[in-house]
């Protein structure tokens, strides 16, 4: 399996999940609100996308999509709780 | 999304009975199912080395295989002619006896000594990984098999219920909510976010998760039903053509280099061959397209004709029929056994993610039960809320011990036992057990961090295991190329320790009334000195 279009997978994944919870009026990274203020699923959307085209790089197309899934899930699932880690330890301290 | 009060009651109900009563269970299946997705580095790491001679190379595997055949020729029956040996395969030619038990197939492997004498070794695989599977396919019970399938099955249905309960329980501020994580003084509010943070981006995996085990307990019973149904009695699985008597097969090299031009990207693991009536031969190849899923789990099996070389590749994922890439993704799905070691990790964070789920839907339970302190006198919690958190503490981390202590064990037990399965399920259940106890016996705070502590120790066990056998203590030994489980082991240590040092913290500076506080604890133990003394 090529190294290349694996990291570039995981790191769009894991963008999108980020670029979905700063887009979120729920986030705790960026003290001025969430970012962008208009379309906010498109920078999250668009990363996504670019995960899920790496994916099928390197599986077949079935499992590229679960594979992608999976990923999503997990990078989403821990987004709040790195975000309350980010607000705890570098945000509340230059408040 | 509007729905009735009433309505989210009774689902809400149902989520958390439901959720308490397998949440433990599934805390183990998930935890041991995490560990089980690296079971072939775990069963490489634990399996002892073998005194066999190096294997000889694969143009001469016909040469050991009619040594073999001269001198054991029970083995005609079936064997395996491996391409890559490996620390659980080590030899070329591999065949399996009848042992006294019944069902019990005993595995033997043949190398070449220096001199050409036949070598002959029984293998000795290792049986930890088996254990830990067998904890995560029944739950943790220490029932006979059918009967913990059939518990597992209805847990996994319960399941399913609590996941989609807890779905329409979240659906009204389903929006609002999502990605929330509040952490302040309201600790309820911060463990229900923390367990819909866990559960609700996870949801489609935790389904897909509980609908495959669903099928895994009934599996023997739907293909009755369904072979009585719609086959009239005995499903037919197709016969394969006998292939003429009197010729001879390939040379396994021979093989190797057809398969190899027919399936681009198949790493072909190695032949099985079986002698049906009439002498007429059978034969697999065995193999991983890591690009594709495949239902069992570490490898892809289907039929070869080994007088061709030509593979039958309707068993092959990518060229099933329609109803076959469906079952096969089922098992695949849950497995997770496509996209090689990055998926495989992937489903580890999965896991260990749904064991936190099950943990604080238990946390956010007893935090429900809270009895608030108003003035400056001792509030004791509720007996129902602090028996819930010992158990919670004691079942999941003894369970977490339980299984470190028995991978541990791997490789002291091959030179004093016999009987390696049970010790090891001794070994894991007294751990287990003696986990329970302790939280029951210190209390929720105490017991957690104390326990933290053992599994810290258990876990330290598996790497200070490979250092013994590189000094050679104890019957102990060493594989090389096994080190990322010492080192994974390692970083498990770490993540205890760091554990138990916030929950000792939050045991001696947190709030008081709580079943975490140590003050708890102490006035529990005066209110059952003051009964004792009455």
């Amino acid at each position: 399996m090529s190294a290349w279009p694996l990291l570039l997978a995981t790191l769009f994944g894991a963008a999108a999940a980020a670029l979905f919870y700063l887009a979120s009026p729920q986030q705790q990274w960026r003290s001025a609100g969430p970012w962008p203020a208009r379309w906010r699923c498109w920078p999250g959307s668009l990363c996504a996308l670019l995960s899920l085209v790496m994916t099928t790089r390197i599986m077949a197309p079935m499992e590229a999509v679960f594979a992608w899934l999976v990923l999503l899930m997990f990078a989403a699932s821990i987004a709040p709780f790195l975000g309350i880690w980010y607000r705890r330890s570098f945000a509340g301290k230059t408040a | 999304m509007k729905i009735g009060t009433d309505i989210i009651k009774v689902y809400k109900d149902v989520h958390i009975w439901v959720g308490i009563v397998c949440g433990l269970m599934l805390f183990i299946a998930f935890y041991a199912g995490s560990i089980t997705m690296f079971e072939k580095p775990l069963e490489r790491w634990a399996t002892p080395p073998s005194a066999l001679s190096p294997p000889p190379p694969l143009e001469n595997a016909e040469k050991l295989l009619d040594a073999v055949l001269a001198e054991r020729p029970q083995a005609a029956k079936g064997y395996s002619i491996v391409v890559t040996p490996t620390t659980d395969q080590p030899a070329r030619v591999i065949w399996a006896e009848r042992g006294e038990r019944p069902r019990q197939l005993i595995e033997y492997g043949a190398s070449f000594a220096a001199d050409g004498r036949l070598e002959v070794e029984k293998l000795r695989k290792a049986q930890t990984a088996q254990l830990v599977d067998r904890m995560h396919q029944f739950v943790g019970l220490p029932l006979p098999d059918d009967a913990a399938r059939l518990i597992m099955g209805a847990v996994a249905l319960a399941y399913a219920v609590a996941l989609l309960s807890g779905l329409i329980v979240l659906l009204p501020t389903l929006v609002e909510d999502l990605f929330a994580l509040r952490a302040g003084k309201n600790l309820k509010r911060m463990w229900l976010d923390a367990h819909n943070a866990l559960g609700i981006f996870s949801l489609p995996f935790h389904l897909i998760i509980a609908l495959t085990s669903v099928v895994f307990a009934f599996h023997d019973p739907f293909y009755d039903t369904q072979a009585k149904v719609l086959y009239g009695g005995e499903i037919n699985w197709g016969e394969h053509e006998a292939a003429p008597t009197g010729r001879v097969p390939l040379p396994a090299g021979e093989l190797l280099v057809r398969v190899q031009a027919q399936l681009p990207g198949f790493e072909v693991f190695g032949f099985t061959f079986q002698q049906r009536e009439g002498g007429h031969l059978e034969a697999g190849v065995i193999g991983l397209d890591p690009r594709r899923g495949t239902r069992a789990r570490t490898y892809m099996r289907t039929h070869l004709d080994p007088y061709t070389g030509e593979v039958d590749t309707h068993d092959l994922p990518g060229r099933m029929d329609g109803w076959g890439e469906a079952v096969n993704a089922f098992f695949a799905l849950h497995f997770g056994s496509y996209g090689g070691n990055p998926v495989r990790w992937l489903y580890v964070l999965m896991g260990l993610a749904g064991a936190a789920l099950f943990y604080t839907g238990n946390l956010l339970w007893v935090e429900s039960r809270r009895r608030m302190q108003r003035g400056a006198a001792p509030v004791p919690q509720k007996r129902s809320a602090r028996v819930l958190a010992e158990l919670t503490v004691g079942v999941s981390l003894g369970s977490v011990a339980g299984i470190s202590a028995t991978i541990a064990a791997a490789k002291w037990l091959p030179a004093r036992v016999d009987d390696l399965m049970l010790w090891h399920e001794v070994i894991y259940y007294a751990v287990f057990f003696i986990g329970v106890a302790w939280a029951l016996l210190r209390g929720a705070g105490r017991g957690a961090a104390e326990l933290l502590w053992l599994c810290a120790l258990t876990t330290l066990l598996i790497p200070f295991s490979s250092l013994a056998g590189v000094w050679g203590i104890g019957g102990a030994w060493n594989q090389a190329g096994t080190a990322a489980i010492d080192l994974t082991a390692l970083v498990a240590v770490a993540v205890f320790l760091l554990v138990a040092r916030f929950t000792r913290r939050r045991m001696r500076h947190g709030r008081t009334d709580s079943v975490w506080s140590v003050a708890d604890q102490r006035q529990m133990t005066q209110v059952v000195s003051k009964g004792a003394l009455t």
